[in-house]
């Protein structure tokens, strides 16, 4: 039975939880025992004991009271940069190592009041910065197919967790590719909405001007349905937008009627997924996106001028990790890893050097980005990029991510410097490796892209394997 | 206004004056910002910069710094953005103060100073939002912070450096806080720290056009210190010159027991602020519609009520004192009618009601004030019967008249009694009566103080005058 509570989706189970055919407890049990091995060191908290006092309140629940808890019964699990009142908030840190906010995420709250059942605070690189999940002060996260090799990060232990069975849906976050790079490492999906339209009050900041909550699952179905519940207006954070209340769900009976979709050079995409893309009813022509080559140097600039910003706090005065030495330099110095270090003097060169012109004209290449942005969403309803370069590197070798200036993440970047939604899904396999490919949409496309996602989705999965060519 | 010259040099100023918004809430949270409250009871994640605690814009604080704006002839910017400055400090919980430093809220305004001859404007050059940090205290056991003021909704107002003497300096201060009091943008109180003033100084010898190093005093906190500061500043700064030395641009301070500025650090050495965008914060969009409903509900400036106070015949000297805060001055404008002549109703404003408004005692209503006023321009009443009305009023009920009344106050307005009285007199005072015969008629006036003495100083002065003289014809 276990196992085929393993096999459901959320959009499946938390039905079946609904309709009491199973008990959120029997559920929960399912995953915790395998979250609790934590065999890919996915979780930094795991949450037993809140988890089973979730489920068996949402056991105790009348039919009519359950009819509105979308994530009824679903076990998720949580990035640890996420506040989770009353539960400990590492962020990966030895700054944050002991950290338990008296406060919650708004996300957090959300689901709580969708019903889902939080299992464990997920792994993450340091502060989410970094790209392959090694950074963590508390242990290198393990991608569940090759556990020699990186999960991706920073969200690492969300991506993991999902991909591991641990949980069905995740929290991550995103930054510059954070979810989206370890969901396509780990093979599962993630959803990077449009800026503003889920609420950060509580996500542990790294670069507030670029970052979003996104939901990670197994299918972009389970995306949609965890994005129906954290998205919307939030008095608590002044970016978020106001939806205009749609519901976020992917009908079985989806075409692309219609449907522009343009395909970047070097999607590594056999010709027959556009004949097969045509077939449901899409126009696919090729095209590129604007200005690609200035991405990774911007978002360096920006972001690493944010994190240096956001990341000022950890002082050790009032919360959090503080040196015997007495000193805010000792603080830091002890309780930030070498990454964080790292980025820090970045964001400090960005924005003192030449009086912070760094800084100041990579703004304006990032207007002029969103400018030529809005032009080509004119032009297509939907882009088809890859999601990086490379499959999930060695443990060995992460470094080549870890240091990546070579720009593998600028299609990822893409999204965040533009603020536009962006998914990822897995198409496929290279050399028994999870290989993803990413669709972008323009503002407040969410259910354009999860539409064309799952219609993509279905083309993958009747052709596995025969779609994407192997020279990736 | 006069410049105050030293040896020949004269001393160009300007002023950066932090003001606290007088909002309920926080800038940026919605803890209380009252003043004097336990250490760190005022706080929350979001004022103590914990982590994703991010900060929620108070749109309060952006209508009392619009208002500021419009009361200071500022032109309020239609968008204007929150950047982030770094410095670590323990009184600073992010590491970072939001302020506006690429895109103020206001630029452009000014203020005029009046010495009753000619007119001075002091520029304006921007007003930009801000919050306040926390305050630290030494104690044996070390740094005490207390983060009660953190995230206090601040503006900052910065002068062009259009000052030229101490005394101007204090008469901008002055304007501008009493200003800021009728605005309601703040209460303004300089020894609560929500008025808290930095001078920037330098000199030159009279006609120079170009402006040499300046120094910055910082946190000077009363308006006489700010005189004494720039005095002093002056002396010091023109001593080096003549002394053959050079004046390094430094930041200082005002010793209240030396009487002198020291030194706190040097200019140069001051950090690198690290500018960003504010990106948890969006722009703030203050277009011409939302400016104009704010300009429609600002209340007069002192400045124009003291305008429309000469057109009434009243003295710039009792204008000064009816606009002296906001209430002084709404107090008198509803006394005004037009029973009362306005100039009467200053002076007993001014005498009588002014000095007891200042410890809060219970004063009496305008309305009363204007009616025994009234009373008294209409001969009804004595200024003495006045005074006392005024001191009796106030506790009681009843109306003026009805006090009047109950007093006995009135004037004695009765010709009968009066040539009553008169014959009484001329009776006891055979001699003055005599007098008078012979042609002295300054005696008459013994002859009518023995009337006043008789009603108690309350016979109708003319008309016992009058009456003196019809007995003499």
């Amino acid at each position: 039975m276990s196992d085929d509570i393993l096999k459901l989706s959320a959009t499946e189970l938390s039905c079946a939880v609904r309709e009491r055919r199973l008990g959120a407890l029997e559920v929960l049990k399912a995953y915790i025992k395998r979250a609790e091995k934590n065999k890919y060191n996915s979780f930094i908290t795991i949450c037993s004991e809140e988890a089973e006092m979730t489920a068996s309140r949402i056991d105790c629940m009348s039919k009519s009271e359950l009819v509105n808890l979308p994530l009824a019964g679903i076990p998720i699990s949580i990035k640890d940069n996420i506040c989770t009142k009353g539960i400990k908030t590492t962020c990966a840190s030895r700054m944050l190592e002991n950290f338990i906010p008296s406060y919650s995420a708004s996300v957090y709250e959300k689901i709580l009041a969708a019903g889902a059942v939080p299992i464990g605070k997920t792994n993450m690189d340091e502060f989410a910065i970094g790209a392959d999940g090694t950074t963590s002060a508390f242990g290198m996260t393990l991608n569940p197919h090759d556990t020699e090799r990186s999960p991706g990060g920073s969200s690492s232990g969300s991506a993991a967790s999902v991909a591991a069975g641990e949980a069905l849906l995740s929290l991550g976050s995103d930054t510059g590719g954070s979810a989206r790079l370890p969901a396509a490492f780990c093979g599962v999906s993630a959803l990077k909405p449009t800026y503003g339209s889920v609420s950060r009050f509580g996500l542990t900041g790294l670069a507030p001007s670029l970052e979003q909550i996104c939901p990670i699952s197994r299918d972009i179905r389970d995306c949609a349905l965890l994005y129906s519940v954290i998205c919307g207006k939030d008095e608590r954070d002044m970016t978020t937008l106001y939806s205009q209340g749609k519901k976020y769900g992917v009908s079985d009976t989806e075409t692309l009627k219609g449907m522009r979709i343009g395909s970047i050079p070097g999607l590594g995409c056999d010709k027959r997924l556009f004949a097969l893309l045509e077939e449901s009813g899409a126009n696919v022509s090729e095209t590129r996106l604007p200005m690609i080559d200035t991405i990774p140097e911007i978002y360096y600039a920006i972001s690493s001028a944010e994190a240096s910003s956001t990341l000022a706090r950890y002082d050790g005065l009032r919360y959090g990790f503080s040196s015997a030495m007495g000193t805010v330099e000792g603080t830091r110095n002890e309780g930030f890893g070498t990454k964080v270090k790292e980025r820090l003097a970045q964001g400090a060169y960005v924005l003192t050097y030449d009086n912070g012109k760094i800084y100041v004209s990579a703004l304006e290449v990032q207007r002029r980005l969103r400018k030529n942005t809005d032009y080509l969403f004119e032009k297509f309803d939907i882009i088809l990029t890859p999601v990086s370069d490379i499959t999930a590197p060695s443990l060995n070798d992460t470094r080549r991510i870890g240091e990546d200036t070579t720009g593998s993440d600028k299609f990822t970047a893409y999204a965040n410097l533009t603020g536009i939604p962006a998914v990822v899904i897995p198409s496929g396999d290279k050399n028994k490796l999870p290989v993803g490919i990413q669709l972008t949409a323009k503002h407040g496309e969410e259910e354009k892209l999860c539409r064309t996602a799952y219609a993509l989705e279905r083309i993958f999965k009747t052709h596995q394997n025969n779609i994407m060519s192997t020279d990736v | 206004m006069s410049n105050t010259l030293y040896k020949g040099y004269e001393p160009v100023i300007g002023a950066e004056v932090h003001v606290e918004l007088k909002t309920a809430e926080k800038a940026f949270c919605s803890c209380s910002t009252a003043y004097g409250n336990e250490p760190n009871r005022n706080c929350c994640p979001i004022c103590l910069g914990m982590p994703g605690a991010i900060p929620c814009l108070n749109g309060e604080a952006v209508s009392l710094a619009v208002r500021a704006g419009l009361a200071l002839n500022c032109r309020i910017s239609e968008i204007s953005y929150f950047d982030r400055k770094h410095y670590f400090y323990p009184d600073l919980p992010k590491g970072y103060q939001i302020t506006q430093f690429y895109s103020p809220l206001c630029l452009d305004g000014y203020v005029t100073l009046s010495d009753g001859e000619k007119d001075k404007k002091i520029r304006i050059r921007e007003i930009h939002m801000e919050e306040d940090a926390g305050k630290l205290s030494y104690s044996e056991n070390g740094v005490n912070i207390d983060n009660n003021r953190c995230g206090v909704p601040l503006i900052e107002i910065v002068t062009e450096p259009d000052m030229r003497s101490a005394d101007e300096t204090m008469a901008f201060v002055n304007e501008l806080r009493s200003r800021l009091l009728f605005a309601g943008v703040s209460d303004c109180k300089m020894n609560e720290g929500s008025l808290r003033c930095d001078v920037n100084i330098s000199v030159r010898k009279e006609g120079e056009n170009t402006l040499r190093a300046r120094c910055e005093i910082k946190n000077i906190n009363s308006v006489n210190f700010i005189g004494r500061a720039i005095e002093s500043e002056l002396k010091r700064q023109v001593d080096i010159i003549e002394n053959g030395g050079k004046i390094e641009c430094e930041t200082r301070r005002f010793s209240e027991s030396s009487g002198k500025t020291e030194r706190m650090r040097s200019k140069e050495s001051c950090s690198d602020y690290r500018y960003i965008r504010e990106p948890d914060i969006p722009p703030i969009l203050t277009d011409k519609e939302y400016v104009e409903r704010i300009r429609a509900e600002m209340p007069r400036m002192p400045g124009e009520i003291k305008a429309s106070m000469r057109k009434f015949g009243i003295s710039d000297g009792n204008a000064g004192i009816i606009c002296t805060s906001p209430e002084t001055a709404a107090y008198f404008e509803s006394a005004i009618s037009d029973k009362s002549d306005a100039l009467t109703l200053s002076n007993l404003f001014v005498s009588e009601v002014f000095p007891k408004m200042k410890d809060s005692k219970s004063i009496l209503s305008p309305e009363k004030l204007s009616e025994i006023s009234a009373m008294y321009s209409a001969g009804e009443i004595n200024i003495v019967s006045a005074k006392k009305l005024i001191a009796s009023v106030s506790n009681s009920g009843n109306s003026p008249r009805e006090i009047a009344e109950k007093m006995n106050l009135f004037m004695i307005r009765d010709a009968e009694t009066i040539r009553t009285l008169i014959i009484k007199a001329a009776k006891s005072l055979p001699e003055a009566v005599r007098e008078v015969k012979k042609g002295k008629l300054g005696a008459k006036k013994v002859i009518v103080g023995y009337v006043m003495r008789e009603t108690g100083g309350k016979a109708d002065p003319v008309l016992a005058n009058r009456e003196v003289d019809r007995f003499f014809e």
